[in-house]
């Protein structure tokens, strides 16, 4: 079969997709690039390490000549002059982008419901949400859509959905990929990474991705050598255990299968316990200044108005929905002269303990381990109450504030028929060993 | 009626003479058309990173050690966030709570006036209103001034006059085109300048409300602006009124200040440090190559030139440019010690003279006046060669048509056999009889006579000077 005959079928499934993981195809664009990967192989081209592979983009990562929307209507209309770092490195290594998946709205969500253009459903059962906020490139490889998509993680945001819809999710350490051409949410927390269904895959991937960009400061070399060990300690933080009866049993469960091959620690992070509180400063203050460029004058939505002053008014009043809303005004409020130093600075001061505390629990575990979300997928319109949405990313947190690289693995389904994550995390920079010893315990999941 | 104490503080913004932007890689150009030097990064558009450059981040260094400023080791970029159109991510990368450089001073006036800090930043684009106009009706947007690296060099309040305000201005701009940061060129923009005023009435106050005054286009109008404020100032407090904190524009053509925005409408500008650029960390290595780096300035000049005998008048006026100092001293390079006096005076009254009147740039037009023709005209002049009178005549010759002093002199009627000049000042002394006597009686004032006749006879082509030797040798014979 040829890549173009591939993707030719790859775009009938997403057009069949009844979850509404995808907001547009590319068939152009991935059309022209199927002719030219073909022409490779035909070349005789052994290098490329994805050739061929369909990936789908979650919708807040440019590509020059393409619509990007974050699933907003406030980028309305609004077409890309450029590519993210990420697309020339995947188009360079082979890749087909397929198409933009659906997202909670400029990727402030847990549930996908969010988004300007609908909700997206778990493919599992279509009455409950994938989670989010990318939540559409989860479903797409949970459908079995596509092999491989792409999300970015500011709180969990690949994580989790990775945990609902039962499938692997990375984030990767912060600075490992490229930010350059992912509209940002909240820049020091924002990290690029991969969703697949098994973590062999997730390795393929990542190497494509991973590596310093010069466009993106904050990009860093990853160590790409695989710490060896006798024994890979497991440490389990003490306070994660806000879970619900089933979650938690299931990851009771999984940690007894492992501890035959690794041992199994307690550790404590006790300030992990402030962790959502100031995500909820630090995020919402970040993405005040980021999402301030939608002002209607140069690309986007714009509203009729009279003035300046009102055109500034009527477009971010009608361009951003409520939850966005929200979080602007909480970062706008945070970052206000006379409250900054009693929320801001603070919450950088607590950021820096919860590092710090990480490094002294990596001194007795190798890797730390956690459910990776504290419920399984529910139902949509199920949770209203944004402060209880808010406390769905309590396990997924600290791994942002600490820029720590962490995979969700699938690890069996609850008594209630859903799927649960497995959440492994590890030092900065260790992304190959992290992928390793997941790979290790995925073995060990699988082999029951 | 009452006498008030005036406090200034300046905030200056110089363009750094980078080749690239601050955080993209697009040219800076004010030439350009519009909108040609512009990119993603530069028009804020979705997902766009910022990257330093590291050519404005070094200015930003040599800046700060030029303005005797302590150069902080690890400096940060803040966000000033605001809405406009003229700033596509609207918000400017700035520095805020730690600046690269602070403290410090610049010398003006006779004074030593403190420095608050310098730090970098980056342009706003410019707006263009074209409302009612046929084509557009609306207002128009040219980035390609956004993200032009910038240095804002803030002063204490320490500045007690117009006069020292225009001093201090003019100081700092040499200090910057000296140590080759910037072009300084106010008319282009590449100089701006706000500034705070407030006045009080003695020592023990606590300084007064400020205002603070914006869009002061020329040297001049920082002073009549500053004086004018002033005096608004003083007439409000006299008469029972208070000075409201606001920022006020200065109208050039009505002389006057009128309030913009008073403190309440002003905006909260949310700064935070970016948390897409790493901090500025400078290695102690790294100051000692800038150090080295840094050029002789101006007040190292101006002094050098004054112990080589020139005097402050000469030194300053010298050193007031750096392409004129550089070339005095290519000029000083081709003579004996004794020729620097004369050389400077040639400098000062025929070459500016003739630059003022060319309408080159003076960089440009030093580089058409060979240093080695100064050179010889001033060893004509030491020689008596020639006098003041055919040095005026040959100079602009001399640089119309590219020639030699001693091919042009050639061509003048120039006496310079001193036995003919004995004879003419013998003629005259016969036909001024009386004046001479007057003159030997100690009359220094009745030469004048004798020495015009002189310069009369021979049309201007004797020197006087060579004329006053022989008329006091003869005196005293």
């Amino acid at each position: 079969m040829s890549v173009k005959e591939n993707i030719r079928a790859c775009i009938a499934k997403i057009k069949g997709d009844r979850t509404n993981s995808f907001i547009e195809v590319f068939e152009e664009r991935a059309l022209a690039q199927s002719e030219k990967i073909d022409a490779l192989l035909a070349a005789g081209d052994e290098s490329l390490i994805l050739a061929g592979a369909p990936v789908a983009l979650k919708d807040n990562m440019v590509i020059k000549g393409e619509t990007a929307s974050c699933s907003s209507k406030i980028l309305e209309g609004f077409v890309s002059p450029y590519d993210a770092e990420v697309v020339t490195r995947l188009e360079k290594a082979g890749a087909v982008i397929i198409g933009r998946t659906n997202m909670d709205e400029f990727a402030m969500g847990s549930s996908t419901e969010t988004s300007a253009f609908g909700v997206t459903r778990n493919p599992l059962d279509l009455d409950r949400v994938p989670g989010g906020s990318s939540g559409g490139s989860a479903a797409a490889v949970a459908g079995g859509l596509v092999p491989y998509s792409l999300g970015s993680d500011t709180g969990g945001s690949i994580r989790q959905p990775a945990s609902f819809c039962g499938i692997c999710g990375m984030k990767p350490t912060y600075g490992a990929v490229s930010r350059y051409g992912l509209i940002a949410f909240a820049s020091s927390l924002d990290q690029i990474g991969p969703f697949a269904k098994d973590m062999a895959s997730i390795e393929k991937i990542f190497n494509v991705l991973a590596g310093k960009d010069d466009k993106d400061e904050t990009s860093c070399e990853i160590d790409r050598e695989i710490l060896r060990k006798k024994k890979i300690v497991c440490g389990i933080p003490k306070e994660f255990s806000g879970s619900s009866p089933e979650v938690q049993e299931l990851f009771n469960k999984a940690v007894k299968k492992l501890s035959a091959e690794f041992e199994i620690e307690d550790v404590s992070l006790p300030s992990t316990e402030y962790a959502v509180s100031i995500y909820y400063i630090i995020a919402p203050s970040e993405a005040s200044s980021n999402l301030s460029r939608f002002d209607g004058i140069r690309y986007g939505f714009r509203a009729e108005a009279a003035n300046l002053a009102e055109t500034y008014f009527k477009t971010r009043g009608e361009g951003f929905g409520d939850e966005v809303k929200r979080r602007i005004m909480l970062g706008a409020f945070a970052l206000s002269s006379g409250y900054y130093d009693a929320y801001y600075m603070k919450a950088l001061k607590v950021r820096r303990l919860i590092k710090d505390e990480f490094d002294r629990a990596f001194q007795k575990a190798d890797v730390i381990i956690s459910p990776t979300s504290p419920r399984t997928a529910f139902k949509l319109g199920e949770i209203t109450d944004p402060l209880s949405l808010y406390m769905q990313d309590v396990y997924t947190i600290p791994a942002n504030m600490a820029g720590l690289p962490a995979v969700s693995i699938p690890c069996g389904k609850c008594d209630d028929g859903l799927p649960a994550g497995f959440q492994i995390m590890a030092p900065r920079k260790q992304d190959s060993f992290l992928i390793d010893t997941a790979k290790k315990i995925e073995e060990i999941f699988k082999g029951e | 009626m009452n006498d008030f104490l005036i406090s200034i503080g300046l905030e200056v913004h110089v363009q750094l003479k980078t080749k690239t932007k601050m955080f993209c890689s697009c040219a800076v150009d004010p030439e350009s058309p519009p909108n040609t030097n512009i990119c993603p990064v530069c028009t804020g558009q979705p997902g766009v990173l910022p990257v330093k450059n590291e050519e404005a981040v070094l200015l930003g260094i040599r800046a700060g050690l030029a303005l005797n400023c302590k150069i902080e080791k690890f400096s940060v970029f803040a966000r000033k966030n605001y809405f406009y159109p003229d700033l596509p991510k609207a918000y400017q990368i700035s520095q805020y709570e730690l600046p690269v450089a602070s403290g410090g001073y610049i010398k003006a006036g006779g004074k030593k006036i403190r420095l608050v800090r310098a730090h970098l930043e980056e342009d706003a684009g410019k707006l263009l209103h074209a409302i009612g106009s046929e084509e557009v009706d609306g207002s128009l947007v040219d980035l390609n001034r956004c993200g032009t690296p910038l240095l804002e060099i803030v002063s204490e309040p320490d500045i007690d006059s117009p006069q020292l305000a225009f001093d201090y201005l003019k100081s700092l701009r040499r200090l910057m085109r000296y140590a080759g940061i910037s072009d300084c060129d106010m008319e282009k923009g590449s100089l701006r300048c706000d500034c705070n005023i407030s006045i009080r009435r003695c020592e023990d106050e606590p300084l007064g409300v400020k205002a603070e005054i914006k869009n002061m286009n020329s040297f001049k109008e920082l002073k009549d602006a500053a004086a004018y404020e002033i005096e608004r100032q003083k007439k409000l407090l006299d008469s029972g009124g208070k000075v409201v904190q606001e920022t006020r524009l200065w109208n050039s053509s009505k002389g006057k200040t009128f309030s913009m925005r008073s403190k309440e409408e002003a905006s909260d500008y949310r700064y935070f440090p970016d948390p897409d650029l790493k901090p500025i960390y400078v290695s102690g290595e790294m100051l000692e190559i800038e150090k080295a780096g840094l050029p002789e300035l101006p007040g190292a000049v101006k002094e050098r030139f004054m112990n080589q005998g020139l005097t402050e008048y000469q030194a300053d006026i010298l050193t007031d440019e750096k392409v004129l100092a550089d070339y005095f001293d290519k000029i000083i390079a081709g003579l004996t010690p004794d020729g620097q006096e004369e050389a400077a005076n040639i400098v000062i009254s025929n070459l500016l003279a003739e630059a003022n009147q060319s309408n080159l740039p003076l960089d440009a037009f030093l580089n058409s006046v060979k240093p080695a023709y100064i050179c010889e005209l001033v060893k004509f002049r030491q020689e008596g060669k020639i006098n003041k009178q055919v040095l005026k005549t040959i100079f602009p010759k001399m640089i119309k048509e590219q020639k030699a002093p001693r091919e042009l002199i050639k061509d003048v009627n120039i006496v310079s056999d001193e036995s003919e000049i004995v004879k003419l000042v013998e003629d005259a002394i016969r036909a001024n009889a009386s004046s001479w006597e007057d003159y030997r009686a100690g009359k220094e004032k009745a030469s004048g006579r004798i020495v015009s006749h002189v310069m009369k006879e021979s049309r201007g082509a004797a020197d006087p000077a060579t004329v006053m030797r022989i008329l006091k040798r003869m005196a005293g014979e």
